[in-house]
């Protein structure tokens, strides 16, 4: 009889914690959305608020709220009018006219002294955005709202680079601050309550009092929350935890069966560039044939299915359709075909056709879909693990042939500056490519918008000519958010985190 | 026993020592380092060496090491290579997210462990205790990542009961916060539950054919105080030093399911900081961890000499 009560009151026990955890929790968990609220989580938690030594790009999605640019793009990815309401780019200067009237969050007049503070500030720093402003010689103020930038050099990508973080605005009196990458200052629609916001974990966001234009300033609150598992990602999607998020391509389908509107936007475009053109390492990248032979060999559409879940477009050149860049010649140039591939591999006369490649996590999968085409047609492209977030260092040192990577690059004279020319650091053998160099001089030299675009295409031609890069693909970001709730999300070219929160509603 | 925490504590200084020698040896092996990860994509050796210089990664490591050591005995731990965020105010609030889930983790492991360890053996041989062998097995051979995302599918999406992802800090709302915490908790308290069960079974039958025990019966001693007072007590001994052993194991495993979860904690923080090379922050992670490793094999001590007087004495 006692071992029994013994027993009952072990089991008991037992018992009660259990109920206990149930009944506590069933005091319900699922938020919904609240009016005038944005709820978001992100992969990937901000590097810095300080736009002197933020990548840009994705991270965006964290300073745009906070900071203006002196220039922004439309949906379809053309310049447009930022704080700068109008500019002119000549071979020799860069002229911005500002718009009139505008203030930091701080209180400072958002005038053309404080542009240039803001240039001086960002072409003195060693970070991402410094190397946009490489020609700027001087920063002149014109008038109030009147600023020119002298160039040594014509620098076709300025406006674009404008656009990120190099055009990134901050009060004059917080570019010094020690504290500006955790608490930024600028003159965007919101500002960061960093109280409410804990590193690595949410940043909150309140209107910017300051700020007049209401149709950008749509939501009493943000909050992005980092959430860098992709199924945690969507299950607090799902539940309602969160309004919108950057979706995994494995969770669409679920994310779908919840309800959740998918959105897809453009991402990175991927290439396998050859390095080691002068087969230093790897003699048979010095063949022409034997490249060639590589890029023909390439199903991109098949990686695009089979890695991406067929969220991207197989693309032979970095701009897609639509684009000014966009060269139709070069639209089928290598197209897929296996036995073109053997051919070209038996004319080269290679005989040692092995090639290596870095990679890791998320880049091995597509790496080996590459590594199985290219096996089929009797080509060895070996795969050696590097660590994660080195991928970038790879592309700038020569201890590989050959890389598989997605670029940043957004401009022609980016892919030039960065990845052809000689000294540029993706191009770390530091191979000469004078054709390339003369139609890239062409096109600096151009005097008019149509003889530029052109002579980039004679460029871009040279390149796919020579296969110094065998184009692979555009990727796509999947942005997913509860339709119900969440209105006006739009399309934001280049942002492959998720969308500009600007005029987004939520009621 | 205040000679025993006092020595043990006095022990701990060439051991965090040690490990923080073998910490600056682990991020020299570090393929890159936080001045390539700011400079970005297109940076020129030109651009790194600036921000290397501005960071002081252009000092020799004993002197970068001596800084930090300088610095970290006052209290210091300095700031983030990336952002300039103070390192002990990070590593202080995520430790508090990953001992609380530990924690947590714990008592539901040795709650639940040690009463289905104890049932199983006051009636070994029954279909109960076969089943809770059974379960036992089934539950250690489980990755706490797939069950963490069964529970999620089912008590956050299904039924809506729990959040799916996030925490609540215990000061801010106590219940909000156990509700937090109850999902990951099982997920990653589980493993140690089976474990802590086959331990308590095991024991107890032992315990359970003692002599002393068998006295106790035959003096007419109630059940619940021969098995509560005296049987109890003396198979927790080895319960206890595996559960000093599992606790490494909680602060290890609570790494992915902070990220099956959502939960800021300090597996978090330091993925986010090896990826970006932010060397002040791997260290604290580091040696912190080690503090509290070292402090729960301390708890396991003393528990031990409350449990087994025959320790005590020695």
């Amino acid at each position: 009889m006692t071992r029994k009560k013994t027993l009952r009151t072990l089991a008991a026990s037992a018992a009660a914690m259990i109920a206990a955890g149930t009944l506590a929790a069933c005091g319900g968990a699922a938020s919904s959305a609240t009016p005038g609220q944005l709820t978001v989580a992100t992969l990937v938690d901000v590097q810095s608020f300080d736009p002197a030594v933020n990548p840009g790009q994705g991270q965006r999605v964290f300073l745009d709220p906070v900071y203006d640019t002196l220039l922004r793009t439309d949906p379809k990815g053309n310049v447009v009018p930022g704080v700068a309401t109008a500019f002119e780019l000549t071979p020799q200067s860069l002229d911005l006219t500002l718009e009139q009237g505008r203030v930091f969050s701080d209180g400072e007049p958002l005038d053309a002294e404080a542009v240039k503070a803001n240039i001086v500030s960002r072409k003195a720093s060693a970070g991402p955005a410094s190397g946009a402003f490489e020609n700027v010689a001087d920063v002149t103020v014109v008038s109030p709202t009147e600023v020119s930038l002298e160039l040594s050099a014509p620098s076709p990508a300025l406006p674009i680079a404008l656009t990120d973080v190099a055009g990134v605005l901050v009060a004059p009196n917080a570019l010094d601050a020690p504290d500006l990458g955790a608490n930024p200052v600028g003159s965007g629609p919101y500002v960061l309550d960093a109280t409410a916001s804990k590193k690595g974990v949410k940043y909150v966001y309140t209107p910017n009092d300051k700020f007049t234009d209401k149709s950008q300033q749509t939501l009493d609150r943000i909050e992005i929350r980092v959430l860098t598992d992709d199924a945690a990602r969507a299950s607090a999607l799902r539940s309602g935890q969160v309004d919108l998020a950057q979706i995994a391509r494995s969770q669409v389908e679920a994310a779908k069966s919840s309800g959740i509107e998918i959105g897809t936007f453009p991402g990175n475009y991927w290439m396998l560039q050859f390095t080691d053109l002068d087969g230093t390492e790897a003699p048979a990248l010095k063949n022409k044939k034997f490249r060639q032979a590589v890029c023909t060999a390439i199903n991109a559409d098949q990686v695009v299915q089979t890695t991406f879940f067929g969220h991207g477009t197989a693309q032979s050149q970095v701009f897609p359709q639509g684009n000014r860049f966009h060269v139709d010649a070069l639209d089928d140039i290598y197209a897929y075909n296996q036995d073109q591939a053997r051919r070209l591999l038996a004319e080269s006369g290679v005989t040692d056709a092995s090639f290596s490649v870095p990679a890791f996590g998320p880049i091995k999968p597509i790496d080996e879909a590459i590594q199985g085409n290219l096996r089929d047609v009797g080509i060895d492209m070996q795969i050696t693990l590097v660590q994660p977030g080195t991928l970038d260092k790879e592309n700038r040192q020569t201890n590989f042939p050959a890389i598989i990577t997605p670029i940043k690059q957004v401009h022609p004279e980016q892919l030039f500056v960065d990845r052809l020319a000689a000294d540029g650091p993706q191009n770390p053998f530091k191979v000469n490519h004078p054709e390339i160099d003369a139609a890239h001089e062409a096109a600096l030299q151009a005097t008019d918008e149509d003889g530029r675009v052109a002579a980039y295409a004679d460029m871009q031609t040279a390149v796919a000519d020579d296969a110094l890069w065998c184009g692979l693909f555009q990727d796509q970001s999947v942005v997913g958010w509860n339709s119900k709730a969440v209105h006006g999300v739009q399309n934001t070219v280049g942002w492959p985190m998720g969308p500009s929160f600007r005029g987004v509603t939520v009621g | 026993m205040l000679k025993l925490v006092g020595y043990r504590i006095l022990a701990l200084v060439p051991v965090l020592l040690v490990i923080s020698i073998v910490s600056v040896g682990l991020t020299a092996l570090l393929p890159s380092n936080a001045a390539e990860r700011i400079a970005g994509e297109a940076a020129t050796p030109e651009q790194i060496a600036q921000i290397q210089s501005s960071l002081g990664l252009d000092q020799p490591w004993y002197e970068q090491y001596w800084n930090w050591l300088t610095g970290a005995v006052r209290g210091d731990f300095g700031q983030s290579l990336i952002d300039g965020s103070n390192v002990l105010t990070l590593v202080v609030d995520r430790l508090s997210v990953t001992l609380s889930l530990a924690v947590v983790a714990a008592i539901i492991g040795i709650v639940l462990g040690v009463t289905a360890g104890t049932l199983a053996a006051l009636r070994s041989g029954s279909l109960i205790d076969r089943a809770i062998t059974v379960l036992a097995s089934v539950a250690l051979a489980m990755p706490a990542f797939w069950i963490g995302l069964i529970l999620v599918s089912v008590f956050a999406l299904k039924l809506g009961w729990l959040p799916a992802t996030g925490y609540v800090p215990l000061t801010q709302n106590p219940a909000a916060w156990f509700r937090s915490v109850i999902l990951p908790g099982f997920a990653l308290g589980l493993i140690v539950t089976a474990m802590l069960a086959r331990h308590a079974r095991a024991s107890m039958i032992e315990v359970l054919q003692m002599p002393h025990i068998r006295t106790a019966r035959a003096m007419g001693l109630p059940a619940r105080a021969v098995i509560g007072k005296h049987a109890l007590k003396s198979s927790l001994s080895p319960v206890v030093t595996t559960m000093g052993f599992q606790f490494a194991y909680l602060l290890g495993g609570a790494v992915v399911i902070e990220k099956v979860f959502g939960i800021p904690g300090m597996g978090d923080l330091a993925l986010n900081a090896v990826i970006n090379s932010d060397i002040p922050i791997i260290q604290a992670v580091i040696v912190t961890t080690g503090i509290c490793v070292a402090l729960a094999q301390l708890a396991v001590d003393v528990a031990y000499g409350y449990l087994n007087p025959k320790v005590r004495v020695s």
